[in-house]
């Protein structure tokens, strides 16, 4: 008590009015840690106790009627004055201000000014109190490193990310939105959602959206309509939040046609890899995580730490993820190098036992045939008519399984072309037929020309075996434009197929006929099948027994790539 | 070695690790009476060994076939193109006309074959009697058409 005493006496000797307001209520004022001053409308100090004083000049004895600018350090006057020229105007002000104490250490304060009235209302002097603020109590500088911080992690996030109201009206985007739809910001801000989407995905996109603000998240795959009439796969996820207890969708959308090609590359090792889809929920798994830990860092703003540590973990997982799909990619490599392996020994040792039974066949046949009767000399004919079919069936086995990692190149092709080289070709090695090709004009098609190449010769030559018990045959080529939104066929006249079998018309070496009837190995339309699915497309088939055939096909368009 | 070797005058020296292959091959040079002094040989380094002899340092151990080695590339032990090598790397053998005859179209082997050198590189047809008659070709240019290196 006495030592408080000796204080209070040593700053009653410094800075108080003179018209004390009672011991107690100073003592009270002393002894707190809050930053407490009082100065009269001209700035002059009153009353400032010592938590105050902390910002005076040591070297000024004497504080009392003071002006303030000449006891604080120049900076924190900088600071101070615009919110003094508010109090006297009767604002109350508060907020966070950092200012500098002498010897320049900077320190951040929450400050609180009051004005102070005289009976009459009018303003004569004020009051402000100041906590220093911790280091991570530091709100608002904070929440400009945060800002700068996530502008920067939402910015470099691969794909595309956005923020928006239950209006449709865009709050945050990252700058890959703008880029990949060639908007400006200004002309985003304005856009609504659906201005994103052609047509067709308009409705589906705005359902979506409905179900994010009703049930709170989407997943759901959609053209990206760009400013320049592009169409870009993309894979959107989407959740609620609420942000100062309104509901704002956050979203993000991945491109996934460079995904898509993986994913046909993937098939390409068919059974081997799984289908791309466990990368793709893996994918799924980091973008939810990602909105998932944006969803916190918005409720919990307050958690700056946190926030930043999310953000750091995002963009690990994203890293996490580049690392997984080079390990994918470098797997896959060492699959194809497998398969490429596969297929060359396949080719080496599998042909060259071939060639030694049909080729001592004939050297019997050549050598012994007088002493051969004609059982003995049309069993080894059989020896040899088997080793050849045994050949084709390793050949179209292995340009079956070549197919499967074979990269495929993506041309306009002119099919009716096509169709007219192919079946020239192949007639010349029929010229004993009587074959007419009706071939009417279709849509270019889009696909690798090698690939699509080899699904018109394996049609055209079935069409042509098929039809060898006809006197004239009757092939047929053309599109439907009204089925299955746009189909190619190939048709003919032949000797058709029950239709109860039709599911085995493209399994490998499923033959629904004789290789007395018609020759063949069972791998040709299961190649056709394989072509087609690796574009994106269908193939079905429709006959008859004896009323012929008919094979359709579809491709995605080029603007579906 | 075959029965057939003679190491006075070797025309043709087939290095072919299938005896099927080799058998035919022979045949088919019978068949057409394109000549008897021919060698078959199993594997590279039998065909190393046939060639500079065990004794590096005696030039004269040698044999050299006078018109053409026809080499198969997937050989045990010392592969074709080891052997392809040393024949193009040695004063001895360099001038020996070299024909690749393979069941092997690999870009990779094409490409090494002619990187060194090789005069001719053949993929044995898979069908035997295309087979027999491709080597049937082969051995009536080399033999007949085919104008050989002199000494």
């Amino acid at each position: 008590m006495a030592e408080s005493t000796v204080l209070q006496q040593d700053r009653a000797s410094a800075c108080h009015a003179p018209d004390d307001r009672g011991h107690l209520a100073q003592s009270m004022v002393e002894a707190s840690p809050v930053m407490m001053l009082l100065a009269d409308s001209n700035c002059a100090c009153q009353l400032a106790n010592p938590a105050f004083e902390q910002l005076f000049d040591p070297a000024k004895k004497e504080f009392y009627g003071k002006h303030l600018r000449d006891l604080v350090e120049n900076e924190t006057w900088q600071v101070m004055q615009p919110s003094i020229e508010r109090v006297l105007l009767g604002d109350t002000v508060s907020g966070e201000q950092q200012y500098v104490l002498p010897g320049y250490n900077h320190q951040w304060y929450r400050t609180y000014y009051a004005p102070v009235r005289d009976e009459a209302g009018q303003v004569v002097g004020f009051v402000e109190q100041a906590i220093p603020l911790e280091q991570e109590q530091r709100f608002e500088e904070n929440m400009r490193r945060e800002k700068t911080f996530s502008d920067m992690a939402i910015n470099s996030m691969p794909g595309i990310f956005y923020l928006f109201d239950q209006q449709g009206k865009f709050l945050r985007w990252n700058q890959n939105l703008e880029v990949v739809s060639g908007y400006s910001s200004s002309e985003i801000a304005t856009m609504s959602p659906l201005d994103f989407f052609g047509i067709q995905d308009k409705e589906p996109i705005a359902n979506a959206i409905r179900t994010v603000f009703t049930e709170g998240q989407v997943r759901i795959e959609a053209k990206f309509l760009t400013r320049d009439g592009r169409k870009i796969p993309y894979n959107f996820l989407a959740m609620r939040m609420i942000v100062d207890g309104k509901p704002i969708l956050i979203g993000s959308g991945i491109d996934m046609s460079g995904r898509k090609e993986a994913e046909d590359t993937q098939r390409a090792t068919l059974n081997i890899l799984q289908d791309f889809d466990n990368e793709r929920q893996y994918l799924q798994l980091v973008h939810k995580a990602t909105l998932n830990l944006l969803e916190d860092v918005h409720e919990d703003r307050l958690q700056l730490n946190m926030t930043q540590r999310a953000l750091l973990n995002m963009l690990e997982d994203i890293e996490l993820e580049r690392v997984k799909a080079e390990q994918a990619n470098a797997l896959l490599e060492s699959v194809n190098r497998e398969l490429e392996a596969f297929s060359y020994s396949v080719s080496h040792d599998l042909r060259a036992p071939l060639r030694a039974i049909s080729g001592f066949a004939q050297a019997v046949i050549e050598d012994y045939s007088p002493r051969l009767d004609e059982n003995g000399k049309e069993m080894l004919d059989l020896v040899q008519q088997n080793a050849a079919r045994m050949g084709r069936l390793i050949d179209d086995l292995l340009a079956f399984s070549r197919l499967n990692h074979q990269s495929m190149s993506h041309h306009s092709i002119n099919l009716q072309e096509l169709v007219k080289t192919v079946f020239h070709e192949l007639y010349a090695q029929a010229t004993e037929r009587k074959i007419k090709l009706t071939n009417h004009p279709v849509p270019p098609a889009w696909g690798d020309p090698a690939m699509i190449r080899q699904v018109m010769v394996n049609l055209i030559s079935n069409a042509i075996k098929f039809t060898r018990q006809r006197e004239v045959a009757h092939i047929e080529f053309g599109y439907l434009r009204n089925l299955e939104g746009g189909a190619y066929f190939m048709r003919d006249d032949g000797a058709g197929f029950d239709m109860q079998y039709a599911n085995k018309l493209f399994g490998v070496f499923q033959r629904l006929h004789s290789t007395i009837e018609f020759e063949g190995t069972g791998v040709g339309l299961a190649l056709v099948q394989r072509i087609i699915t690796r574009h994106g497309g269908r193939v079905w088939a429709e006959g008859h027994p004896d009323q012929g055939a008919t094979f359709y096909f579809t491709l995605p368009r080029r603007e579906d790539q | 070695m075959s029965e057939l070797f003679n190491d006075a005058n070797i025309d043709i020296l087939i290095i072919e690790d299938d005896p099927n292959d080799a058998k035919l091959i022979m045949r088919v040079f019978k068949k057409h009476n394109l000549t008897n002094n021919l060698v078959h040989l199993k594997d590279g380094a039998e065909a190393l060994e046939f060639l500079f002899g065990n004794d590096a340092a005696n030039d004269s151990v040698g044999n050299k076939p006078n018109r053409v080695i026809l080499l198969d590339l997937k050989l045990p032990k010392i592969d074709g193109i080891e052997v392809l090598q040393r024949v193009r790397s040695d004063e001895r053998t360099r001038n020996i006309p070299v024909v690749i005859l393979t069941s092997s179209s690999e870009e990779r082997d094409i490409k090494a074959a002619y990187a060194l050198g090789v005069n001719s590189y053949v993929t044995k047809p898979i069908r035997f009697d295309e087979f027999a008659s491709v080597v049937a070709k082969l051995g009536l240019y080399w033999m007949l058409i085919n104008k050989p290196p002199l000494g």
